[in-house]
């Protein structure tokens, strides 16, 4: 039997149905990662999942209960599922281990003494037992997300559900929080998961549904979704990540947020931080130092995009710009080309109406 | 970028934390600039420096002229990464580059 | 930061109390200088003698003779210049100058139009004025020949006495002088005149007048000259005599050396002097002119206080009706005021004046009464039953009229002996129902609190009514303008005391007059007359109460004069002498303020020391009676003397005995002293009590010594007589030394039991003798040497001490925190509850709610709990204090459900989805995390609001509660002080406050999570 069963769910608000008609099943030892672009309702889908939004229409049925039928005690079979939110909501008045043992005590009538045991244990496994006694405001995002996890756990449910967990963390503490899933997964613990870690998707799940169009617009195993999607949007989305684009459209350039976009491309597809700091440069001197001063606003805009390619582990930044033909590699300042050319594996400049400078990294 | 100054009786040492890159470049020229009369040598510390661009590369080096005349500029700490960046400019000749311990 | 925040709540404590203490120190410092300050002028500092005015700035009449004469007599002072005596007296009273110099008419007539220019008695010179003429000119010599002559004829005839009479006379119809029909046969001369000098030669009514026109106009018609006159100042007059236009000149002219250089004087036709003026404030006593008399009319247009909620307002509109108004709440504010200079007068009842004047003698009144006014009690109207007390009432006022119950309360509420001033109203029976009246307790000697009680004119009347016809008896205490609501809302039957005013009768039935007074206007005591001395009509009418809470009072060391002092005084301050003569010399001296004695003994000081004088006040009576010794069974010594006593008491022996020695034929005065007899009896008496015991030309004499020698000879024994000490008396006698004791030995229980009294052989009454002057400038010189403490310590001895009156402080506090702790509980729980009503989420609840919030919120405390108290349950007998707590309840619940609700709202909601997802049920989500989290935001804002309430109870006098600002209000009605009831009234105030904020800190300390995380690690 599976566990979830989702039959013609529909969300609407006022203003938009971002759940237009969603059918799925979910079964035990699922772990399942929920992508797509952000608007598309994904955390609307896990929270009708257990009612924190009430779905207009449709039925959800959990372990053979249809929790939409008013009827339903809806406490009751939340108990059986955990949910882990991007924003931690770990309880502020209560000790981070009494945040753990707290539901276990309450609603599962687990004595004192257990749930103590249990939830330390717990708390080792994430590895923050030494802040049992400590309060949530007194711990990083990461260490409060590994106690949510802990906390969602101690229920000993049957799916937990993850709304966007890393979204809210400093990339350095990204890590940390997806160590603990992984290994839930590897425990066989049955997870939906709306992420934008894409390889960790990747890595993570058993099967991954990309959502679109007010529903899941297409879903299958890992492999299916990242290397050959099949449907149009699912391509494109794909495409998307694995390649960054970015268009300069003024001579003031944000320039630190590009810089960071490059870096959290970077991240995203694992790249070495050689390679970054490689693309970093080549946007520096090149379109920054070089091609925006010389063709000024003729040459706007200046369109970038780089590829990351896992086969060969190679990146690729493309310049176009227009305006008249300037070649930053041999008209541009010395020192700024030769740092390229020498960084670079190749760098190429071509024009064809358009100017275009393409520089491969190794 | 942040940079940390202390000035030992004429030996000016000069701490860079960060990005040294186009936007940041200036300040560090600024920094120097205001401590060029009254010191005698000058010492760069990059341990913490994780990227150099070519407007960095400028400033050291233009700082490193006017240090000639004086008691020169030293340039400590590089990280392998940045020691590319200098060795494939050719910037570690011209200048007294030493790496990371 | 939990250790800092008692040391930092000790620090505030700490700083508040001296930032208290400095202002304190700086108010009281300003009253000691001001006393000081009037002190200087108001005896020690005055001027008396011109050379005082030397230094001080003069002024000078441009050109006038006074100007040499100034600079000579004045060389160490200052000099300004000014061309009239108008601007000169102007300038004096303007502080500008100190001192002018003037011609005595001139000042004269100022001084009676201006009161505030005085001048000194003495003339500086004297001066006279003179015609004065072209010098070295035919036509002008000869004009002076004959003014000279017509001169001579005046004054010789009376006639010019008649003139001067005339011109400094009050008859104003008279002061004309007729300028016209001039025969002019022998020419026209020109004559130069002054017009501001009055009153030789001025203008009135646009014509020439005065003693110099009216004489030259004698002069041109005797002599047939036509005057042609022209005006100018002084030097101009005088000048202009050597010019050709001008023949003579007529003014008030001296003759100086220089001047004769060049015009020829006439003889004088004034004999003067000239005067120095000065402020008549300035001069002493014997100096100072004849004041007139103040008059009401006198303060219209000044600034005049109003007492809110009387019929004194119209009157004031009335009779002030140029004037400013303030507005106050109660007798003592109005006192205050007076006396800060914020007002100048207020009106009041006559009554009431009398008793604030006597406690506080810089408050006085114009006697004059404005109106005379009925005071009645008011009753509701249109309502049968309130028809039918008021009936009853009118009957018990018929009677109390009748058989001088009336006179008797008269005597004792408008009396001066503070110890009658009593209501006893524990004896009264509801037996025909309990009625309520409300009454206004700030108002003596009507009604008043003393001692804790309530007291008062009225208060007596009303209980003396109650008991008559059986009825209980609760009071309400309201301001001046809450009677009539509080009347009309049901929750009493009848008010105390009312004017009676038309406009009142149309909304209320008053019964018939209780007391009579009238409005009278209260002014500062030293706007009347002879307001810096009190005349002695005015100490002999002060009250003993006076001397014995401000001075040192004297009394006999055993005597019972000490004990009934103290009794009445428990905290007077007593200094004990051995004898009466010891007490006088040291009431003279200053040593004591007041002594008590007996009244023939009060008249002989008198006579002997003139600066002593007796009040009005009887202290006590004393009945006399002679000792024996004690016997057991049958005294026969004793029935012996009753025996004679009854005898010459029912002949007419008795009556001459006291007419003789209570009379003034010396010669009578002797008594004959038998020495034998069957048996002697040894005869001990204190010699100094005339004229019951004395010693008169070397032998015993007085009242007594005639008695007991009469006694002996109606026996047959014979007397020995012993001279000793009043307190050896007693003992002399019960010891078994003497048969008999005499020396004005008052008849008490106590002493019964040493000795056998006779039957009281003379009643007299006790009076208290002291100084015929004010005892606050011995006083105050006292108060300036020890200074602040001193002055502080008695401060609170009067505001605390007397009285008791830290009990009602204590009460006082206690009603204000039971108020509070409730309202802070109730509201708490309505507020939550108005919370949990919103969280239901429907519309109707949450519009509901926010109406309820809002109407609340937007209604102020007074207003609210006026409405509950006289309109919501208006007619219901619920008390006072339970609406105080429903109205604050409401008030601060609606307050505090917004704090919660804000709280609540700035929780994240996914604390909620957390616990939801968790499994928790809404109700649990909110009980267990939300709520917890949105207490620990609200609670210092919650702390505030208690805070706030704690403040806002003040309110409560509106609604006759007696909380702690009230009772500080009824001290301050008594003792006249502002500073001391309210800086304590804040200080308890903020100590209350603290002590709350330090509950509910601990409160919310101990509802930490925090804590429990300490606990545990303890524990593990």
């Amino acid at each position: 039997m599976s566990m979830i069963k989702i039959e013609h769910l529909r969300k609407e608000y006022p203003n938009v149905t971002p759940l237009q008609d969603v059918c799925a099943e979910v079964n035990k030892g699922d772990v399942i990662s929920i992508i797509g672009p952000s608007g598309t309702g994904k955390s609307t889908l896990l929270r009708c999942l257990n009612q924190l939004e009430t779905p207009t229409s449709g039925t959800v049925t959990v372990d053979g209960e249809v929790i939409t039928d008013p009827k339903c005690d809806i406490s009751k079979v939340r108990r059986k599922m955990g949910m882990v939110f991007q924003s931690f909501n770990l309880f502020a008045n209560l000790s981070i281990i009494d945040n753990v043992t707290a539901a276990p005590v309450t609603l599962l009538k687990v004595p004192k003494e257990q749930a103590y045991r249990e939830g330390m244990e717990l708390l080792r496994r994430v590895g923050l037992a030494e802040k049992a006694d400590n309060f949530p405001d007194e711990l990083s995002g990461g260490q409060k997300q590994r106690v949510a996890i802990a906390r969602a756990i101690a229920m000993k449910p049957e799916i937990l559900l993850f709304d966007e967990p890393t979204s809210a963390l400093d990339p350095t503490m990204v890590g940390e929080v997806l160590s603990v899933i992984r290994s839930l997964a590897k425990e066989g613990m049955t997870m939906m998961i709306v992420t934008h870690e894409m390889k960790f998707a990747r890595d993570v799940s058993t099967r991954v549904f990309y959502m679109d169009e007010g529903g899941i617009y297409e879903e299958g195993s890992p492999s299916e979704i990242f290397e050959s999607p099949k449907k149009e949007k699912t391509r494109i989305f794909i495409k998307r990540l694995k390649q960054l684009q970015l268009k300069i459209t003024s001579a003031d350039v944000d320039f630190v947020s590009f810089v960071s976009q490059i870096e959290d491309f970077g991240r995203r597809n694992l790249l070495s931080p050689r390679a970054i700091r490689n693309m970093q440069l080549c946007f520096e001197e090149l379109a920054v130092q070089n091609i925006l001063p010389a063709v000024g606003d003729e040459g706007l805009p200046v369109d970038i995009t780089a590829e990351y390619s896992e086969q060969d582990g190679t990146a690729v930044m493309t310049i176009a710009y227009g305006g008249r033909k300037y070649d930053p590699l041999t008209e541009g300042d010395e020192l700024s080309a030769m740092m390229i050319k020498k960084l670079a594996n190749s760098a190429e400049f071509s024009f064809d109406k358009t100017n275009c400078v393409t520089v491969r990294f190794g | 970028m942040d940079i940390r100054k202390t000035n030992n009786g004429g030996k000016l040492a000069v701490a860079v934390i960060g990005r040294v890159d186009t936007s940041t470049a200036p300040q560090l020229e600024e920094q120097l600039k205001a401590d060029y009369d009254s010191c005698g040598s000058v010492t760069i510390d990059l341990s913490e420096v994780s990227y150099i661009s070519s407007a960095g590369l400028r400033v050291l080096l233009s700082a490193h002229k006017v240090m000639m005349k004086k008691g020169g500029l030293s340039i400590i700490g590089a990280k392998p990464e940045l020691m590319e960046i200098f060795e494939v400019t050719g910037f570690s000749d011209i200048l007294d580059i030493s790496g990371a311990e | 930061m939990k250790k800092n925040t008692a040391k930092t709540d000790f620090i505030i404590i700490a700083v508040m109390i001296l930032i208290a203490a400095g202002i304190a120190f700086a108010v009281i410092r300003g009253r000691t200088e001001d006393k000081k300050a009037k002190d200087l002028s108001a005896g020690t500092g005055k001027y008396t003698t011109a050379e005082d005015y030397n230094g001080r700035t003069m002024g000078i009449l441009t050109g006038s003779s006074f100007e040499p004469f100034t600079l000579e007599h004045f060389p160490d002072s200052e000099y300004s210049y000014y061309n009239n005596f108008s601007d000169l007296g102007e300038a004096l009273t303007q502080k500008k100058i100190d001192g002018f110099l003037c011609d005595e008419p001139i000042i004269k007539l100022m001084s009676k139009d201006t009161p505030e220019v005085g001048y000194i008695k003495e003339p500086m010179a004297a001066d006279d004025y003179c015609f004065g003429f072209k010098k070295n000119n035919e036509k002008t010599d000869l004009l002076l020949e004959q003014f000279n002559e017509m001169l001579a004829e005046l004054w010789s005839d009376g006639t010019m006495d008649e003139i001067n009479e005339k011109w400094f006379g009050s008859d104003e119809s008279s002061q004309v002088v007729d300028l016209t029909g001039f025969s002019g046969e022998n020419g026209t001369i020109n004559v130069a005149t002054v017009s501001t000098s009055m009153p030789i030669s001025y203008l009135k009514d646009g014509e020439y007048a005065g003693i110099a026109i009216e004489l030259l106009e004698r002069f041109c018609r005797k002599y047939g000259y036509t005057p042609t006159i022209s005006d100018m100042d002084t030097q101009s007059a005088i000048t202009a005599m050597a010019s050709e236009k001008y023949d003579m000149c007529a003014i008030p002219l001296s003759v100086t050396e220089e001047r004769k250089e060049s015009i020829n004087f006439s003889d004088p036709f004034y004999h003067g002097g000239i005067m120095l003026a000065v402020r008549a404030d300035e001069l002493a006593e014997s100096e100072a002119p004849v004041s007139r008399t103040v008059k009401y009319t006198d303060y219209n247009g000044k600034t005049i206080g109003i007492l809110s909620g009387t019929n004194m307002e119209g009157a004031s509109f009335e009779y002030f009706p140029d004037s400013e108004y303030l507005y106050y709440d109660d007798y003592s504010a109005l006192n205050i005021a007076l006396m800060n200079g914020k007002i100048d007068a207020f009106l009041g009842d006559e009554p009431a004046l009398k008793s604030i004047h006597s406690a506080e003698p810089r408050v006085d009144y114009i006697k004059e009464r404005l109106t005379n006014n009925k005071y009645s009690f008011a009753f509701r109207k249109d309502d049968p039953d309130e028809a039918e007390l008021c009936r009853q009432f009118d009957e018990f006022l018929a009677k109390a009229n009748a058989d001088g119950t009336i006179a008797e309360i008269d005597s004792i509420w408008f009396g001066n002996d503070d110890s009658k001033k009593l209501v006893d109203m524990s004896d009264l029976e509801s037996t025909n129902g309990t009625i309520h009246v409300v009454t206004t307790s700030t108002d003596e000697p009507f009604s008043y609190i003393k001692d804790g009680k309530n007291v008062g004119y009225d208060i007596d009347v009303v209980v003396r009514f109650c008991r008559e016809y059986g009825y209980g008896l609760e009071l309400g205490d309201v301001d001046f303008p809450a009677r009539i609501p509080a009347l009309e809302s049901g929750k009493y039957e009848f008010t105390t005391s009312m004017n009676v005013t038309p406009e009142r009768e149309e909304e209320v039935m008053f019964s018939d007059p209780v007391s009579e007074g009238g409005i009278v206007v209260a002014v500062r005591a030293e706007d009347l007359e002879d307001a810096s001395s009190e005349s002695s009509d005015d100490i002999r009418s002060r009250p003993f109460s006076y001397y014995a809470e401000n001075g040192k009072v004297g009394a006999i060391t055993g005597g019972l004069y000490e004990v009934e002092i103290l009794k009445r005084f428990p905290d007077a301050d007593v200094l004990q002498y051995n004898a009466q003569p010891d007490l006088a010399i040291a009431l003279s001296e200053g040593k004591i303020d007041a002594f008590t004695c007996p009244v023939s003994s009060a008249e002989d000081f008198m006579k002997a020391d003139s600066t002593l004088t007796y009040l009005n006040e009887t202290f006590m009576d004393i009945p006399y009676g002679i000792a024996f010794q004690k016997a057991e069974g049958k005294n026969e010594l004793r029935d012996q003397m009753n025996e004679y006593l009854a005898k010459i008491k029912a002949d007419d022996t008795y009556d001459e005995m006291v007419d003789i020695w209570f009379g003034n034929d010396e010669s009578k005065k002797t008594v004959e002293i038998p020495t034998e007899g069957s048996r002697v009896l040894r005869y001990i008496t204190a010699s100094t009590m005339q004229p019951y015991s004395y010693i008169k030309d070397g032998t015993n004499a007085g009242l007594e010594v005639a008695i007991v020698a009469g006694f002996c000879e109606e026996y047959g024994y014979g007397l020995t007589i012993d001279n000793g000490e009043f307190g050896s008396l007693i003992a002399g006698v019960s010891g078994g030394t003497y048969d008999i004791a005499s020396g004005t030995i008052m008849i008490t229980e106590e002493r019964a039991q040493s000795v056998d009294f006779s039957d009281v052989y003379y009643t007299t009454k006790a009076v208290v003798m002291v100084r015929n002057e004010d005892i606050s400038s011995a006083e105050e010189d006292k108060e300036s040497e020890t200074g602040f403490f001193a002055e502080l310590k008695d401060s609170f001895n009067k505001n605390f001490i007397r009285e008791s009156r830290w009990k009602l402080i204590a009460e006082g506090i206690g009603t204000t925190c039971l108020i509070t702790a409730l309202s802070m509980i109730f509201g708490s729980v309505l507020a939550f509850l108005v919370c949990m009503f919103r969280r239901t989420g429907s519309r109707l609840a949450n519009g509901i709610s926010n109406i309820f919030v809002k109407l609340l919120q937007g209604t102020p405390m007074v207003v609210l709990l006026m409405i509950l108290y006289y309109v919501v349950f208006g007619r219901s007998g619920i008390s006072a204090v339970w609406v105080a707590v429903i109205g604050f309840t409401l008030n601060f619940g609606a307050y505090t459900s917004e704090i919660m609700r804000s709280g609540i709202d700035s929780i994240d909601g996914g604390q909620r989805e957390a616990a939801l997802a968790l499994g928790y049920s809404e109700n649990q989500a909110f009980f267990r995390f939300i709520f917890p989290q949105a207490a620990a935001r609200f609670l210092p804002v919650y702390r505030g609001e208690v805070i706030s309430l704690l403040k806002s109870t003040s309110i409560v006098g509106y609604i006759a509660i007696q909380d702690l600002t009230k009772m500080s209000d009824i001290i301050r009605s008594r003792t006249y002080e502002a500073f001391f009831p309210l800086i304590v009234t804040a200080v308890i105030y903020f100590l209350l406050a603290w002590v709350l904020s330090l509950i509910l800190k601990a409160v919310s300390r101990m509802t930490d999570p925090r804590r429990k995380k300490a606990h545990r690690k303890e524990a593990a």
